[in-house]
């Protein structure tokens, strides 16, 4: 065997526990596999716990199992959920045929998954509580990592916790990709401009150790940030419901869930690591397994945002409906990857947004809009 | 780009003559081409109105038949608006429903009133079908195009 493909032992050594175990999930190389063991550790961005706090924990993945699979049929009260009552399997890629699930990204060799993790539950609710499958809201994780966690004294070294980035998100806010694209090693300069594309959050939810209201968070407001312990194996996931198969642990890291299926007993993952790992980045990882519902220590991991606000441009798109009532200044648009939207700016601003807007609702132009907040401040109808 | 305006950030208040009524919630829609769902059930209250002006004029018949429309009280869907009427008043302005007969816009505000109108002038134009809300005058105070 080549010493330049280790991994390629390790692999064996897995699938061989696996077929003893049925197969519950497929090993194969991937881009992880290929990393020497310093680099993929680099990309484990959540403190590693204890063995002791790790054996603290050793009933733990048995009671979040029960507690998740109970949790079908619980009632639903959420505006935005689309039934009233937790379903046996959700997935938000695929919510009657719209996704709510932003694409994969790459953390490269940093250990910034906290952010990504954090962004990508954010990205999800603000499609999903809009209604707006297009969004396509891309938020910028160097902006998160690189200048908010770098201010709490986190580097890509340290790792960091989601309980604060998300604060960040609340009180800071972060600005959209383009105004200060990712780079693992912090490369770039944010956009002086990026007070004015800036995505905040509210309502931050902390759901550590509760299946059943991570599964409400996901259902109602879409997705939620969590850690979890990451063994030896899981850098050659490539698809099926994962079930570590050794008890190596190489670090703590952290991600967004998306979904979970009840007949498999597992939670639906969206990764960090490129489109080259996993099943096309996503994975299904077994209720309870790996801590992922309470991570290992004291702090609060896992975590969720009911509302996203922007303040941006937003590309040109098209102006579905448009609502009016008796009252003064009560003008509405539906933008196609927006949703509802209120026109800002009092009775007099109502009637010329209304007039543009008829414009392009009539004439098929499309329409840029300025989003603050909940209003659409500033319109912009050109061919 | 022209460098966008901060404006104080307004959030709709439901219920009361103040009141800003919000649109429908969206639902998913079912697919791209889908335009957001219907008004399902009514969400915050109807305008207060001033009730009918009894010595305004009347708009003209155009279907004998129909006539003046009976109250619907509450949503009305997939509807066409066919022909407008407007008198020498700010709030004067009449519109026909297809199939319904004359309906007035609210007269609870000028610029509500304005902004209906012009909701009703783009769906005569062009042909698009409105969702609307009668108030308990059977007047139109939500419209939808």
């Amino acid at each position: 065997m080549s010493s330049e493909r280790p991994h390629t032992a390790e692999i064996a050594s897995v699938r061989e526990t696996l077929a003893e175990l049925g197969n519950p999930w497929q090993a194969a190389e991937t881009r992880m596999s290929r990393l020497p063991d310093d680099w993929r550790a680099a990309r484990l961005g959540v403190p590693a716990p204890t063995d002791e706090e790790i054996a603290e924990r050793a009933g733990q993945p048995s009671a979040m199992a029960a507690a998740a699979r109970a949790a079908v049929g619980q009632s639903v009260s959420a505006m935005h959920a689309p039934g009233v009552s937790l379903p046996a399997a959700f997935d938000l890629r695929n919510v009657g045929g719209r996704g709510y699930v932003t694409g994969i990204r790459d953390q490269g060799g940093c250990g910034s998954c906290v952010a990504f993790g954090v962004l990508a539950s954010i990205e999800s609710t603000a499609a999903y509580t809009r209604g707006a499958a297009g969004l396509a809201l891309n938020l910028s994780e160097s902006h998160l990592y690189h200048v908010h966690a770098k201010a709490r004294g986190y580097t890509c070294a340290s790792g960091s916790w989601p309980d604060d980035l998300y604060s960040d998100c609340v009180t800071k806010g972060v600005t959209f990709e383009d105004y200060f694209p990712y780079s693992d090693a912090g490369a770039g300069t944010l956009n002086a401009d990026w007070p004015n594309r800036l995505a905040k959050t509210a309502g931050v939810t902390n759901l550590t150790g509760n299946p059943a209201a991570i599964k409400q968070h996901i259902y109602s407001y879409g997705g939620v940030v969590s850690c979890f312990v990451v063994y030896n194996d899981f850098f050659h996931y490539k698809t099926g419901v994962y079930k570590h198969t050794t008890e190596t642990v190489a670090g703590g890291h952290c991600v967004a869930l998306i979904g979970w299926d009840d007949a498999a007993g597992c939670w639906i993952g969206k990764n960090s690591w490129g489109t080259g790992w996993g099943d096309g980045g996503f994975f299904r990882i077994a209720y309870g397994d790996s801590f992922m519902e309470d991570y290992p220590g004291a702090r609060p991991t896992v975590f969720g945002c009911t509302s996203v606000s922007l303040r941006a441009w937003l590309p040109a798109q098209r102006a579905l409906r448009l609502f009016a009532t008796a009252n003064d200044a009560n003008g509405w648009a539906y933008l196609e990857n927006y949703g509802w939207a209120h026109l800002a700016g009092g009775s007099h601003t109502t009637t010329t947004k209304l007039a543009e807007l008829t414009h392009a609702r009539a004439s098929g132009h499309t329409v840029s809009p300025f989003i603050n907040g909940a209003e659409l401040s500033s319109v912009l109808v050109a061919d | 780009m022209a460098t966008p305006v901060a404006r104080k950030t307004r959030k709709p208040v439901r219920g009361g003559a103040e009141a800003t009524q919000a649109p429908p919630e969206p639902m998913a829609p079912a697919g791209p081409e889908t335009p957001p769902p219907m008004p399902t059930a009514m969400i915050g209250t109807a305008a207060v109105t001033t009730g009918r002006d009894v010595s305004a004029p009347m708009p003209p018949a155009l279907d004998e038949a129909a006539g003046l429309s009976a109250v619907a009280v509450g949503w009305v869907y997939n509807r066409a608006i066919t022909h407008l009427w407007s008198y020498d008043a700010s709030t004067g302005v009449w519109v026909w429903v297809d199939g319904i007969g004359w309906k007035r816009l609210s007269p609870t505000s000028e610029f509500g009133h304005s902004h209906m109108t012009v909701l009703a002038t783009v769906a005569t134009d062009r042909n698009l079908a409105v969702d609307y809300h009668e108030d308990a005058a059977g007047q139109i105070d939500q419209l939808l195009v």
